[in-house]
């Protein structure tokens, strides 16, 4: 008797393993932080991707049958230096040899033995991930700047932001002006135009588009439309009560153009001449779009991921009535 | 339990708190009524594979453009002004910019800002705006110091050119105390004090570059191994790393290339190469002559980096017949090793 369960425990370790194996790695980089916390203190980072008894990362991973890692930088820092960009760069090397994060994950298969490694990113971590993907190649203007960019980029089969400032955030915007009160509402929980807003303002002399080059890998766009009152009186268009729609779908152009779910920029206008291309729109706010705690209607939009009936959803279409952007991700590989 | 507050969690508690009335109405996704809730997606590794393997077709270094993109060398230093509405809703909008997102060391930046009336409001608004005795501007750098500080003016003196045009104008001469030794970025809040005695602020900035070396303007093409190879003379007045980026455009002005490279020069005179990989102008049919509509010349070696000054239109290249130039996919081991490892992913 004792055997055959011992028997069965391998057979099922066996079958978990090579469900793991098969599965990408998703490797997780948080947003701004107003304090040092996820860089010094890794639970820190993972209680980022949870809200109460909802986890982005349990779900995402199909309750954790796919591997994970979990990076914690220091999002107090502009996304260019080496505690951010430096940081995860040198992380997701890591975890692509099989090292641990500071819990003790560890992808199920290292990049040596054909392991596939997705980055998921929220917020901040989108232009971080912009400026180490865009800064791959020996030609670019900041190749390998503070870190192994380009085994990144070999490494990482593509990544996906959700909520992604790539083009700042007005949010930044109105907190350095010291904008008008209800923009202020921002201002008070970002506590101050520190080195990181500073450097997520909407202007071009700030922009990791200006500093980078088109992605080594893929960056596949996800946001959110559900505006945050008040603050979002201070987004242009669509947003997510932090990141306006112009800045989550890495469009071209102004970073303050009005988009919605219908008209935001498609694959061939984005903020490099390519490798960003659209996924959906999601009724969340900035908050939800990292925490699995909203489940709601996800929309089509130009160019996006969600087909009906074996031709692309027209865009706006409500494709999902339920359902979280941790959800969205679980159901891509 | 959270040892960190987070932006988010802490803003949408506190808003959530807030009675709704506070509260404008925002903007909500407004749109029919379509559902196809049976809609299904790809798996992402196949659309990712796909993606790499068109990326495989070219070099990093040298990209396509689609004729209708903008260029994105002119698009990433387009002058971006800030739009604020008034803090009680029913006041002026302010409207700021810098008129050069690079400002070259030791050139005044140049500030400009107008108060634009509510589309609700009296066209008199606007004409109480031009009244203003100015608008306070100020320069302030990334460790939160106030560097200069000016009056935008709309008199007719100084940096404004037309009086009581709406359009308040100031150039700052920053001190030499904020000149870097390679590049540092500048933001500029342009302040509007309302009837009320609130801030109106806008935000804006700029690039204060020093770069260690310029383009000369002369340029030469040649075909080298199927691709085209076009230099451009630098002159190097101190020794560092520079990133040379260029775009081509056929003669109607329509983007068909991007291409990039960087390397160390020393002191001196060089001529720096970008190519153009050779399948570009196969897939476009692009055997006319061509223009180098944007060129521009990068210090790098820390962040920000110090940008040049963009070219336009710097150097016009004869027409070559097509097949001077490779039809061949490039085939980047890297991009096609990724592509792989996908497609296995996904059968």
């Amino acid at each position: 008797m004792l055997r055959r369960m011992v028997l069965l425990a391998v057979v099922c370790a066996m079958f978990a393993a090579a469900a793991a194996q098969a599965q990408p790695c998703l490797i997780f980089v948080h947003g701004k932080q107003t304090d040092t916390g996820t860089f010094t203190n890794w639970n820190n980072a993972r209680s980022y991707w949870q809200s109460g008894s909802n986890d982005f990362v349990r779900t995402a991973t199909k309750n954790f049958t796919a591997s994970y890692y979990v990076i914690g930088y220091n999002g107090t820092r502009p996304y260019w230096e080496s505690q951010s960009a430096g940081e995860v760069a040198n992380e997701i090397v890591n975890a692509t040899n099989g090292g641990a994060d500071g819990g003790g994950n560890r992808c199920a298969t290292t990049w040596a033995q054909g392991g596939s490694f997705w980055v998921i990113a929220h917020s901040m971590g989108g232009a971080v991930m912009d400026f180490i993907l865009g800064n791959d190649d020996p030609s670019d203007a900041n190749f390998n700047y503070n870190g192994p960019y380009d085994t990144v980029s070999q490494r990482v089969a593509l990544a996906i932001t959700t909520g992604g400032a790539h083009r700042g955030s007005e949010g930044a915007d109105a907190v350095c002006g010291n904008g008008s009160f209800l923009c202020n509402f921002i201002a008070i929980f970002i506590q101050s135009c520190d080195d990181a807003t500073f450097w997520l303002r909407s202007d071009n002399a700030v922009q990791v588009r200006s500093f980078a080059s088109a992605p080594g890998s893929p960056v596949y766009l996800s946001g959110g439309y559900e505006a945050i009152f008040g603050a979002s009186a201070c987004l242009s268009g669509e947003d997510d009560g932090v990141v306006q729609y112009a800045s989550i779908f890495a469009c071209d152009g102004s970073a303050t153009a009005s988009y919605n779910n219908s008209n935001v920029c498609g694959n061939g206008s984005k903020q490099e001449a390519s490798g960003f291309f659209n996924l959906d729109g999601s009724h969340e706010n900035h908050d939800d779009e990292r925490n699995d705690s909203d489940s709601d209607t996800r929309r089509a939009i130009p160019d996006g991921i969600w087909t009906c009936s074996g031709s692309p959803c027209a865009p706006n279409t409500v494709v999902q009535s339920s359902m979280t952007t941790a959800e969205f991700v679980s159901i891509l590989y | 339990m959270k040892q960190s507050t987070t932006l988010l969690s802490s803003l949408a508690l506190v808003l959530a708190a807030l009675p709704l009335t506070m509260f404008p109405a925002t903007a909500q996704a407004v749109g029919p009524q379509t559902e196809a809730l049976d809609a299904s997606v790809q798996p992402l590794a196949e659309r990712a594979a796909a993606a790499h393997r068109a990326a495989a077709r070219y070099p990093a270094s040298s990209q396509p453009l689609a004729a209708t993109a903008l260029d994105p060398l002119v698009d990433e230093r387009a002058v971006q002004p800030d739009t604020v509405v008034a803090p009680d809703g029913d006041g002026p909008t302010l409207v700021a910019w810098v008129t050069d997102t690079v400002v070259r060391v030791g050139t005044p930046v140049r500030i400009e800002a107008r108060l634009d009336a509510p589309a609700s409001s009296a066209p008199s608004l606007s004409t109480r705006a031009g009244h203003l005795a100015g608008l306070a501007a100020d320069v302030v750098g990334s460790d939160g110091k106030v560097v200069a500080e000016a009056l935008l003016l709309d008199d007719g003196t100084g940096a404004d050119t037309i009086a009581g045009d709406g359009v308040y104008a100031a150039r700052i001469a920053l001190p030499a105390a904020a000149a870097p030794e390679l590049a540092a970025s500048y933001m500029v809040r342009v302040t509007h004090q309302t009837p009320r005695g609130e801030a109106q602020t806008a935000v804006v900035g700029f690039v204060y570059s020093n770069p260690w070396a310029e383009l000369t303007g002369a340029f030469r093409d040649t075909v080298v191994d199927g691709s085209l190879v076009v230099e451009a003379e630098v002159e190097v007045r101190r020794a560092g790393r520079f990133h040379l980026a260029a775009t081509l455009t056929d003669e109607d002005g329509a983007p068909v290339g991007l291409a990039q490279a960087a390397q160390r020069l020393e002191t001196g005179r060089h001529w720096m190469p970008v190519s153009f990989y050779g399948l570009i102008f196969h897939e476009r049919r692009a055997n006319g002559p061509l223009v180098l509509g944007a060129a521009t010349l990068t210090t790098t070696g820390g962040m920000p980096n110090a940008l040049g000054p963009l070219l336009f239109d710097a150097h016009r290249l004869a027409a070559r017949p097509l097949d001077a130039f490779t039809a061949a996919p490039y085939g980047d081991p890297t991009r096609l090793e990724a592509a792989r490892r996908l497609e296995a992913s996904v059968r």
